[in-house]
């Protein structure tokens, strides 16, 4: 009986032990195999590739940021389209849905690096789950590239993580001095929704940014992402009376917020970043949207090359215009392609080594260039509404 | 081991694990639903001890953080439970779920949290890891059934008044489960955070709470293993409907809340119930009885004497109990002594039933004083107390423990002359079958002595009226009570079974048992009482042998209504 007791013990500590281990310095160690099919040859436009090349793309379809998911599905698969009608070289996706979820957004990326083996990986819509997700696609040695994950640190993941979104610091660096300039801005509020990652994020860089700026903060307010009642906030805002809201807002805030604050009287104009750059926003805000200042990416006012055809042909295919998240989509097809042709090579090393080399690369956003970080530079666009349309400010 | 798999068999085991911390409040009958706050205090509080690096060369550092978040979750949910535990069904879900909002307004607020922002983790959780630990949850669940607090939970799940009547402490037990739910969760949220590699204050939101209820609501709450059936069933749905090409968009949270649907609606025992059916149909026979030869632990426990014959069981001194303006029970003078057989009688409304349950303890008088066993009447403590000192008692309208079987039921009747085995089991230690054999035989012999020995696996639901009836007295026979109280046991029996009824409660009296029999039956009562009491409108009216109660004209006129035609009819 004692013994019995003292076998079943020892078993358990066993198990516990064989249970508890973890692979220590996990990372690389399988080498990814070079599939012969994905090398092709020739160079640039010349270069072709006998089999097609897998990309993987995980973008949120459904759930709270679905919003973007579907204009960023749809500019990808648009891009596309148009590379596979040249010739040469064709891609092959696999579309994942992370329903918004993280547990979803990781199943998703396993699925894609280890059973459908994909050369790259687009996406996921937010960097919240890039946070998990790219670490993942780091450790296995698959390139990935986001198109909207504008966090802070993103590319510090490693080095084969890339990204095409500017992230919100370089946006607002441009908007706020532009607005400074263009408005004669001394002082200002700021509002955010403490709840959600990204806007509290890009709250910390509005704060740092104003600072280095010399504009005053005069006012500072939060909120949370479901909330829609603003006015107690917005009514402290107007007493303190500056001369512009710096707002980090969701889409699905910002439209009762600006409208509240307008009822409320208090005309300033408003300063956002990234989450706002969309067509969306106008229709849905009408008249409050006048004097809206917005840093972004992209706009459709933007005279980059080949901007015009996207819209035209985005607005054919889907029947609206193309929002700032589209044109970032539509953005990594070109240079996925720019980076396999580069090598004439779809595998999985070869473009995370030319995707590293991008330089000068003319796309919808404009000139861009990724740095040896995975970062990305192109020159952010100002905008304000005019008349019920974006304008290009000019900063 | 499982390339391309791996994040799916994890999640598959965490929401396992999520589902048993909800599995084990609904075992007790308790919808709780501030898992998520537990899961996001332990979680965040694991951090703080988490070393960076793998220990000793190569064990998860999350090993260190697990025991930390159960403790973590325990201690929360005791803390919580201590004003909230009063509070029953929805209005103990409310306040559960806006605890877990607290929690996560104070993580999004704090300033080591890094609020919305979250943390960074490292990946310390492997599917090994995960599924070991699911493994102990399983493996503690399928112990756990059998024991005494194992039924005492499905006692107060299935009801909380008669599971009090026999001994169980029903507060004490609710804050059981709701303490272990709350383990459960903190270890939850510490695996959750080192798999997906970080935490913040939205992962632990209104989605979670839902998530883990579906789970351990389909799954099923009435066997150990629902939480692991659902839990692979809600994570192979969507790689099923993946396999099969539905790939679009809506189609897919379509179907999963569909089949969610389908089954809730038609299995509301959840998809364990399909396994039970299973089992059933493949052993056709009900399992067969352990031999009751004399081998060790097939005698009954050891079980205290009863008092010595003819010493005072029961006083009471002008006792009277108001329900507002109500004279429900009003200054009864009673005292019953060991070994009699008390009859109490009178009309619907007389106030038999209040007199019962003061002496039982649920109701406290409002006027008087008495002592049962040694107890003052209204106490501190509830039932359960009253009980321990030797009180059992049936209900006038069954209070059986519905999906419990006959045997079950009488188990739980076992309570206070069983030992705690729970923790003994887990260790297979011999002693622990020994103490269930025991509690087992205690209970079997009751169910003989009523009569259902051949019906013992039938659940309590789906007995006859009067067979219901028995199994009470059988419930109540095995805590093996001083004081026996029964109220209206031969409702609704007829003739031939309520003489065996009253054969059998002889024979307890010659036991030693004292019992108060509270009857509609007159008949039964003149025949099988050695005294009996006449209430009306809340009054003695008469009191002494049965002979001379049944002549008081006082008693013919409480029946009947008028003495002229009374007089005719006795």
């Amino acid at each position: 009986m004692r013994s019995r007791v003292a076998s079943t013990a020892v078993v358990a500590a066993v198990a516990v032990l064989a249970a508890g281990c973890v692979e220590d310095g996990a990372a690389d160690d399988e080498e990814a195999t070079a599939v012969e099919g994905l090398a092709g040859e020739g160079s640039g436009e010349e270069c072709t590739i006998e089999e097609p090349v897998p990309v993987g793309v995980v973008f949120s379809l459904t759930g709270g940021a679905a919003f973007a998911g579907e204009y960023q599905r749809e500019g990808l698969e648009l891009a596309f389209e148009e590379i596979n009608g040249k010739g040469g070289v064709e891609y092959e996706l696999v579309l994942e849905d992370d329903a918004t979820e993280l547990e979803d957004s990781i199943a998703a990326f396993e699925k894609l690096i280890e059973r459908d083996e994909v050369s790259i990986i687009v996406g996921p819509t937010l960097s919240d789950m890039a946070f998990s997700t790219f670490e993942d696609a780091q450790q296995a040695g698959v390139p990935v590239l986001g198109i909207s994950t504008t966090a802070k640190g993103i590319p510090d993941i490693g080095d084969y993580v890339f990204r095409n979104s500017i992230p919100e610091e370089v946006a607002l660096a441009q908007s706020l001095p532009a607005a400074r300039d263009a408005l004669g801005l001394e002082n200002v509020a700021v509002m955010h929704d403490n709840e959600d990652e990204f806007t509290s994020s890009a709250y910390t860089t509005m704060t740092e940014v104003l600072d280095e700026e010399g504009i005053e903060i005069v006012g500072d307010e939060t909120f949370q992402t479901a909330d829609t009642e603003f006015r107690s906030q917005l009514t402290k805002i107007r007493e303190d009376d500056p001369d512009a809201l710096v707002l980090s807002a969701l889409p699905a805030a910002t439209v009762p917020l600006v409208q509240q604050a307008r009822e409320l009287g208090l005309d300033v104009p408003i300063v956002g970043g990234n989450a706002f750059n969309s067509p969306v926003m106008i229709d849905n805000l009408e008249d409050a949207a006048e004097g809206l200042i917005v840093g972004g990416a992209w706009s459709d006012a933007l005279d980059s090359p080949g901007n015009a055809e996207f819209i035209e042909s985005y607005t054919d295919t889907y029947d609206r215009a193309p929002d700032q998240f589209a044109a970032q989509a539509y953005t990594a097809a070109h240079m996925i392609d720019a980076a396999v042709r580069a090598g004439c090579d779809g595998n999985r090393e070869a473009i995370k080594t030319n995707l590293g080399q991008l330089s000068e690369l003319d796309t919808v956003l404009g000139t861009l260039s990724l740095d040896e970080n995975g970062e990305v530079h192109h020159e952010p666009v100002v905008q304000i509404v005019e008349d019920g349309e974006f304008t290009l400010l000019d900063g | 081991m499982f390339a391309g798999y791996e994040s799916l068999i994890t999640t598959m085991a965490l929401t396992g694990i999520l589902a048993f911390s909800f599995h084990v409040v609904l075992m007790a009958g308790q919808l709780s639903l501030g898992q998520a706050g537990f899961a996001s205090l332990g979680a965040y509080i694991s951090t703080l001890v988490v070393p960076e690096t793998p220990l000793f060369g190569g064990l998860s550092p999350v090993l260190v953080g697990i025991p930390v978040g159960m403790a973590v979750g325990a201690t929360a949910a005791f803390v919580l439970g201590l004003p909230v535990m009063r509070l029953r069904g929805v209005f103990l879900a409310i306040a559960t779920i806006a605890f877990a909002e607290v929690v996560r307004i104070l993580m999004l607020n704090a300033e080591w949290t890094n609020g919305a922002r979250g943390l960074r983790l490292e990946r310390w959780v492997t599917p090994e890891l995960a599924w070991f630990v699911l493994a102990i949850l399983v493996y503690a669940f399928w112990r756990l059934g059998p024991s005494r607090i194992g039924r005492a939970f499905a006692a107060v799940r299935e009801d909380e008044v008669a599971a009090s009547s026999m001994g169980v402490d029903v507060a004490r037990t609710r804050m059981t489960s709701f303490v272990a739910s709350g383990a459960i969760a903190g270890l939850y949220g510490v695996l959750f955070a080192y798999f997906v590699r970080r935490i913040g204050p939205s992962d632990f939101g209104f989605s979670m709470m839902l998530d883990g209820l579906v789970v351990a609501v389909v799954g099923g709450f009435l066997v150990f293993f629902g939480p692991l059936l659902g839990s692979a069933f809600i994570t192979m749905v969507p790689e099923v409907q993946r396999a099969a090409g539905l790939e679009a968009g809506w189609i897919h949270p379509f179907v999963t809340g569909a089949l969610l649907l389908v089954v809730i609606l038609l299995l509301p025992g959840g998809l364990s119930s399909i396994a039970g059916y299973l089992h059933g149909r493949l052993r056709r026979s009900p399992p067969p009885a352990p031999s009751t030869g004399p081998r060790a632990g097939n005698e009954p426990p050891e079980l205290p004497e009863l008092p010595a014959a003819d010493t005072p069981v029961l006083t009471l001194n002008g006792v009277g109990k108001d329900y507002g303006g109500v004279h429900a029970v009003h200054d009864v003078d009673l005292e019953l002594r060991a070994g009699e057989i008390l009859g109490v009688i009178g009309p619907n409304g007389a106030g038999k039933t209040t007199l019962v349950n003061m002496i039982s303890g649920h109701v406290a008088p409002t006027s008087g004083d008495g002592h049962v066993l040694g107890r003052k009447l209204g106490a501190a403590g509830g039932a359960h107390r009253v009980a321990r000192a030797g009180v059992s008692r049936t209900f006038q309208h069954s209070k059986l423990f519905d999906r419990l079987s006959v045997l079950e039921n009488t188990l739980v009747g076992t309570h206070l002359v069983s030992k705690p085995t729970f923790v003994r089991r887990l260790l297979w230690l011999p002693s622990a079958r020994r103490d269930e054999n025991r509690a087992v035989s205690q209970a079997r012999r009751q169910v003989q002595r009523v009569g259902l020995a051949d019906r013992e696996h039938v659940p309590a639901a789906q007995l006859s009226y009067g067979d219901q009836r028995r199994l009470e007295i059988a419930r109540a026979l095995a805590s093996h009570p001083s004081l026996l109280i029964l109220d209206e046991p031969a409702a609704g029996m007829n003739r031939v079974e309520a003489a065996e009824l009253s054969e059998l409660i002889r024979s307890l009296a010659a036991d030693g048992v004292t019992i108060m029999l509270i009857e509609h039956n007159v008949h039964m009562v003149l025949d099988t009482c050695t005294r009996v009491v006449v209430l009306n409108f809340g009054e003695v009216i008469a009191s002494g042998p049965p002979q001379v109660v049944a002549s008081d004209p006082q008693v013919i006129e409480a029946y009947l209504g008028s003495d002229e035609t009374g007089r005719e009819h006795v």
